[in-house]
Order: C-alpha cells, then structure tokens, then sequence
C-alpha cells in the first residue's frame, strides 16, 4: 500500500509542474535614443519549457539577443531555467506598456505582470544632420547640414546597402567568431527591416545582442548603421562557409522621407501607398577553422576553447566525519562554455564524493558568449584531521595564445573533527521508504583498535604445531617400519625352513662370540659344538640335538651334491676335535678357546659359502 | 693503570646503559602508548610504535590491525597502501575476526576492490578462509601424525583391528580434507602477495627505468609477486587483468 502511495505520487509529480514567467526590464524611463533591455525568465520542473510570446509592441523595434539556460539535476527531479532577453529599441515618444507575458505548455499557463516605460525625449536636441538615436549628442543650437534628399542626389552612395565581416577567418575549432552584420541606411524605413541568419554548415550558432546605431559617412552620404551579431563557433576542422544572410525591409518607393526630420511622424503617415520591399544580401564569407593541435594536449581536455577561469568554495572549512560539505566549483570565462562537459574531481580519499550538478549561466553581449558554469556537488569527510580538498584542475584550449593550458582551482584545507554518528546528517537520500523504527547507517567507518597484543595461547600452539612439520618423520618411520616388520613376521611365519635357514649364520656367530668369551677349553668347546651342531640342524632343518657327525655329512652330500670334500673332511675335523677336548679334558690342550673358535667359524664361513 | 682505565669505562658505559634501557621499551608499553597517542588523534605517532609492535610481536593480528588503522587515518599518499598491507597481515593471522575483515574489505573499497569476489556467496568465502594458513597447516600435520600412528598400530596389533578402523579412517579423511583444503587455498590464492604503496605506479616492461611504461597500478592494489628480481625491481602479477610487468621495490609493500 505504502509502495502503491509512493508510486502515485511519482506518478502525478510532472502533472503539478510547476511554471513560472517573470518579465523585468533594466530601466523604466529611457530617451528615444537609447536602448531597452527586456528579460524573460521562464522557469519550471520540465526539461523543455516553452518560448514566451510577446505582445504587440508597437512603439517598439524588438530585437531578440539570444537566451540562456540552466539546467539542475537534483535526486532525480530535473528542474531548468531559460532567459530570454530582448532589446527594445524606442521608436515613438510617450508611455507605453509592455503587456502581460504569457507562456503555456499543456494546460499548465503563466504569465508575467505588465511594464510601464515612459520613452522621453533625447536631453538634447540633435543636430539637425544626425538621427535622433545617435549616441553623441550634439549641442543644442549648433546647425548642421542634415542628409537631405537634394544632398542623397548629389552624393554616389545608394541608398542603402549591407556588409558582412567576421573578427577571425581562421579560427581554431570551437574557437568563438564573431559575424558582424552592418546595414546601412540612408532612407527612412517603413517598418523594421527582417534579418534572415546566413546558413552556417558545420558551426554552432548563438545570436549576439544588436550592436550601438551609429552613423558613418560613405561616399560623401552620410548613413544611419544597424549592426547585427552573431557567435559561430567551427564544429570541424577545414574550409567552412557563412552563407548569405538577407535584409529585408521596405521603403518609400517615390519619396524618401528624411529619418532625422523633426516631422518625421507626419512625413511617416502621409506616404501611403507608395513603397517597395527591398531585399539586400551579404556576401558569403569563407573561413578556415584550424585543428586543435595534439601537440601538448592535456589528459582530461573534454573540447573547451576561449580563456576561462576556475575556482572553488565550500560552504564551512570545519565539520564533523560524516558531515556535508557543499563544494562549489565555478569556471567561467569566454568561450563556448556548453562545450564544457563534466568535471572530474580529483581522487580523494579521505572524502566521499558524490555526483556533480552543472548549471550553465550564459550571458551574451557584443564581444560575444560569456557566463560561467557552476558545478555542485556534497563531499562527507570520512576521517579526522586536518583535511585538504585539492586543487581540481580544468583543461581548455587558449585560442589567443594558441596553447592548452590547466587552470586549478586553490586546495582547501577543512578542519574536520571525530564525528558524533548519531548527529551526522546523512548527505544525500535516495530512499523514499519511511525509514522509523529502522537502522539507517549513516556513515561507513572502521572499526576501532584492539586491545590485547599477544595472540592466544590456541594461535600460540598452533603456530607450534605447524612448525614442527619436520617432526612428521617419526610417525612416518613408525608406520613404514610397522609395515617392513609386518612383512618380515608374515614371511617366518609362512616358511619356518626358510627362517632357520636365514637365521644359521647368525645364531651360529652368537655362540662362536660366547665360546671367545670362555676361559675354560672344554667349556668353550662345548659352547662351539651347539654353535655347529646348532647351524647345521638349522642349515638342513634338522634337530640340533640328535645330530651327528655322519648324519650331517650324509646330509650335506645329500641335499649339496656340490659340497667339497675337501670341506666335509674338515667338518669331520673340527667335529671330532671338539668332541675330544669336550670328553677328554685330562689331556695335554694346545688350541685356546680363541683357537678353537676361529676355527669353527672358519668352518661356518666355508660351508656357507658351499650351501648358498 | 689497568684500574683507571676500567674506572673510566664504568663512568662512562654506566649512563650509556642506564639510557639505552631507559629507552628500550616492550611491546606491551608500546602497544599502549600507541592506543594513546590514536585515541589523541595523532595518528602518524601511533602508526610508528604499532609498527615497531608489530616487528617485535610479528604474529599479533591486533598489531597489525591496529597499525592498518593508524595509517588509515593519516591518509597521506601511500598510507592507504601500507594500510591494506598491515590488514591483510592482520587477516592472515586472525581470519576469524570480523573487525580485521570489516576494516580489511572498507579499505579495499577504497582502493577500487573487494575483501570477497564479486558473485561469490560471502558464507561460502568466510568459511573457505575460516583458518589461518597456520592454523590449516597445523591440523593437517596433527590428522596426519594421528593417522600414522593409528595406521602403526592397525598394522602391529591386527588384534586390535576391529577397533582402530573406526578412528583411523575418520583421521584418514580429516587428513585429506585438509591437505585438499590447504592445496585449494595455496592454488586460489596469490604467490608472495603485496600491496602497491604508490599512486598510480608504474610498472615496466623490464627491470629499469629505461624501458616502456607497461601499464599503472592504484594505490592500494594487491599484486602478486612472481620471483623475477633484479636490483631494486621485482617483478609482478596482477592476477585479475592478467598483467605482468616489473615495478621499484619501493612501491611495493609485503603482506
């Protein structure tokens, strides 16, 4: 329900648009000589808003000098300005009224208040030669031979002619020249003359406001000048052409009537009939827009050409972490400023930055477009301390110097405190939700610091533990070694022949090294009997015990075919020898048990040899 | 003559000594003067003695997370680089605490990046990054030694079968979910990571000033260092664009 409210009142917003007019003039009172500027503001919330229609002004010529607009583009609603200013230029004496100003679009209508200006006489009187608009006053008095018809005919000049100039023929692209139109008349005129624009391929155009009336002499004629402006501004490079423009205007056919007569109104409404519309043109004129060159271009040049200036302001220079800032950044300068696109801040990081809002104020005068564009935007200081928004430069081209150049803007230092969270304001909101009983975050920010250094003692352990990867090798020799026994067991246990057999020598070397120990002889050949016996029982998988010397001979030649005799003989030695010192220990002994050991295992090693 | 020299030296070497003590400092109180010097807002006096906590205690996440504030808050060039660096330290040690993490990823953004990846669940990351390579490292080494030993005992007590194969193959697979943990992480994660101190450096085709300027990384970018050096150039990966290139030392910061 909430969302559906919130829909429909979006929805209905444009249908309560707001339009507004306002008409203002800069003077109230003028003399017939000067000039009246007449500005028409027309605002509302529309991206297109429409023309103001002016009404009937007949003590007026009215000449349009262009207009201006500003556009804003705030949380999504759009929101635009246009200026549309005039130039009056007094034709009768007396009080007259500029009536309501009235602007409509759809059934939205406004219009402004009326104006009353009183046009007076010039403070002097003009010499009797000049135009009751020319701008120098001459002394009351003092005569003058004035244009006359009998001195037109006497003079070459015709009676009305028209020129074309431009103030630079080879402009840079987007370079701002300035078309000056001059028509020249020597004749009254029955009416205001109509200028048709030269078409202009490959320029962008802005009407410049009329010049001064001024006077000149030509060919011994002397002529009133109307000049009419204009600012083009070369879109492309190369050979571009300002067309023909044409004046028309009408003129008494038979009789000239003098302009700067005294009874120029009764002279104006007794030519009835007889006039004629005369059409003058310009001559085409070529000009030849130069390339901007590469050479020293800046990064970040978006096409600005003219002599500009930049700078910036903010609102407060102390704030709180969190808080608004509104920082506003001004460039202004001659030139086309709506080639000025975006401007980009420079990285900041210690601020948020949010979108820029641009707003174009254009002004126009004779010398051509000026005015400023203003940039806008909120930064919300994300940390303490002494804080520096810094210098955001503006890259443009400076046509009189023929070089780029960046201009930046002053940094400024902002003193910005710890921020109270609760009582920053939130910069900008997007959200249209109601946002009671909920949490908003207001600021992002971190956290704060710890408190206790030394890690914990799990950390500490881990770390230890992770450490002593080396130490994997114990339990990895446990359980490779675990396995190499197991196979070793398995394998005795499968063939215990086998086992005693492996097992022989060793068993044999065992009691060989008992026997070395013994001092006693028949001792030690005791010891060395069960060591033989013992090897050959395990040897051929026999018992040790009932063993004998012809038994294990029979034996050995049996299952050792290859056996030598030779070494059967001296096991038949070794044998009966140590049956003897074991048996007999009365009698005389010459071999010690370390004889006697050696030489049965002599007799080990040969018969190992002989059984492998 | 002996006994002046050495009574010479006792005059002399005994405030030298007393000084020095005088001056040294343990982390402990340097931890705590730091808090005192951010909590007065002098950021750039807590930064030092964090950082000298930190080179003491090396394995304190709270050192580096509280240095990786104080530059932070200093927010001069270079500082947010350096600060990212303390926080990834910080990070790797103490992965499971949300203010590092917090901290860690608001930095980042402000480098242009992000803790987690762009389409990537956040539970999935958190619990992806949950233990500290120490911490992987040290459970992996615990279920293999506790396989191995049960694995010895399964093999000499066959009696006592029946009742190992339960706990050894719940260590077996512990085992291997680590080590495939620890391999995914080390696969996914950058070689030798750093952090780029230096607005928009430079990184060049070669090892050297002389050669072409390849490509310039933001401050704050995380980069991988990729084992080429050459005098003060080090040469670096930056795995998201897929670029390489060689850049001063100076510009660089160890996580």
């Amino acid at each position: 329900m909430r969302a559906l409210l919130f829909i429909l009142v979006f929805a209905v917003s444009p249908a309560s648009a707001i339009l507004k007019v306002d008409a203002r003039v800069n003077r109230n009172a003028i003399a017939i000589n000067e000039q009246l500027v007449l500005k028409v503001t027309v605002s509302g919330d529309m991206s297109k808003l429409p023309a103001p229609k002016l009404p009937s002004l007949p003590r007026f010529n009215v000449h349009n000098a262009g207009r201006s607009t500003n556009f804003s583009f705030t949380n999504g609603r759009i929101s635009s300005t246009v200026q549309y200013t005039f130039v009056l230029v007094p034709r009768l004496i007396g009080k007259s009224v500029i009536g309501p100003i009235a602007v409509s679009i759809g059934r939205e209508r406004a219009q402004s208040q009326p104006i009353q200006v009183t046009i007076l006489r010039p403070e002097m009187r003009p010499p009797a030669t000049s135009q009751p608009s020319t701008k120098k006053p001459r002394p009351v008095g003092k005569k003058k031979q004035r244009p006359s018809q009998q001195q037109a005919k006497q003079s070459n000049g015709p009676d009305m002619f028209v020129t074309a100039k431009l103030d630079k023929q080879k402009p840079f692209v987007n370079e701002q020249t300035i078309l000056t139109v001059r028509f020249h008349t020597a004749v009254r005129l029955l009416g205001n003359a109509e200028w048709t624009e030269p078409e202009t391929k490959g320029m962008l155009t802005e009407d410049l406001p009329p010049g001064k009336h001024s006077e000149r002499n030509y060919k011994g004629r002397r002529y009133l000048v109307s000049e009419i402006k204009m600012a083009l501004f070369p879109l492309q490079p190369g050979k571009l052409e300002v067309g023909q423009s044409t004046i028309k205007t009408r003129v008494a056919k038979n009789r000239a009537v003098d302009p700067f007569a005294a009874d120029f109104f009764q002279q104006f409404f007794s030519q009835g009939l007889g006039s004629e519309i005369r059409a003058l043109k310009t001559r085409a004129i070529q000009l030849a827009a130069r390339r901007l060159p590469e050479k020293g271009k800046p990064p970040g040049f978006g096409g600005a050409v003219g002599k500009f200036k930049i700078g910036a302001i903010v609102d407060r220079t102390k704030a709180k972490v969190g808080d608004a800032l509104n920082l506003t950044v001004t460039i202004e300068g001659k030139g086309n400023l709506k080639s000025i696109g975006d401007l980009e801040l420079p990285e900041m990081t210690e601020f948020r930055a949010y979108e820029m809002v641009g707003s174009l104020n254009q002004a126009k005068d004779a010398n051509g477009v000026q005015g400023s564009k203003v940039f806008k935007t909120v930064l919300t200081p994300k940390v303490s301390g002494k804080l520096s928004i810094p210098g955001i430069p503006f890259a443009f081209f400076d046509s009189a110097r023929g070089k780029y150049r960046i201009v930046k803007t002053k940094p400024i230092e902002v003193q910005v405190e710890a921020g109270q969270i609760a009582a920053a304001p939130a910069p900008m909101t997007f959200s249209a939700q109601p946002s009671g009983g909920q949490i908003t975050t207001v600021t992002e920010d971190i956290r704060y610091l710890h408190e206790t250094l030394r890690p914990s003692n799990a950390a500490r352990w881990a770390a230890l533990v992770a450490s002593a990867g080396t130490l994997t090798v114990l339990p990895a020799f446990l359980f490779f070694g675990s396995i190499g026994w197991s196979f070793y067991r398995d394998r005795q246990r499968q063939d215990p022949a086998g086992a005693r057999r492996r097992g022989a020598h060793g068993n044999a070397k065992k009691r060989i090294r008992s026997a070395r120990s013994k001092s006693d002889s028949p001792e030690a050949a005791g010891e060395l009997t069960e060591a033989l016996s013992g090897y050959l029982g395990d040897r051929l998988n026999r018992s040790a015990s009932g063993l004998t010397l012809k038994d294990a001979q029979g034996a050995l030649k049996l299952n050792h075919p290859d056996i030598a005799d030779g070494h059967l003989e001296q096991l038949g030695r070794v044998w009966r020898e140590l049956e003897r010192i074991r048996f007999a220990p009365d009698q005389q002994l010459d071999a010690t048990p370390g004889d006697l050991a050696q030489s049965v295992d002599d007799l080990i090693k040969v018969l190992e040899s002989d059984l492998t | 003559m002996n006994l002046l020299r050495l009574s010479l030296l006792l005059l002399f070497a005994s405030p030298l000594a007393a000084a020095d003590a005088a001056r040294r400092i343990t982390p402990e109180e340097a931890f705590k003067e730091a808090s005192s010097h951010f909590q007065s807002s002098n950021f750039e006096g807590a930064a030092k003695l964090y950082a000298k906590t930190a080179a003491l205690v090396p394995d304190s996440a709270s050192a580096h997370y509280n240095l990786g504030n104080a530059l932070l808050r200093i927010a001069t060039p270079g500082s947010l680089g350096r600060a990212i660096a303390s926080y990834g330290r910080a990070f790797r040690l103490a992965p499971r605490n949300a203010d590092i993490r917090h901290n860690l990823d608001f930095a980042l953004k402000r480098a242009g990046e992000e803790l987690i990846p762009a389409g990537t669940p956040p539970a999935l990351w958190i619990a992806f990054h949950i233990l500290s390579p120490t911490e992987l490292t040290a459970l992996h080494h615990l279920f293999l030694w506790s396989a191995l030993l049960l694995g010895t005992l399964w093999v000499v007590r066959p009696e006592w079968r029946d009742q190992l194969w339960t706990p050894l193959a719940v260590f077996c697979g512990l085992w291997l979910s680590t080590a495939t943990w620890w391999g995914a992480r080390t696969a996914l994660s950058m070689t030798d990571p750093a952090v780029v101190v230096r607005m928009n450096a430079e990184v060049r085709s070669g090892p050297g000033g002389t050669f072409s300027v390849g490509f310039k990384v933001p401050e704050g970018r995380r980069v991988s260092r990729m084992g080429g050096r050459k005098g003060k150039w080090v040469q670096i990966g930056v795995p998201k664009e897929g670029l390489k290139g060689w850049i001063d030392t100076d510009a660089l910061e160890p996580i």
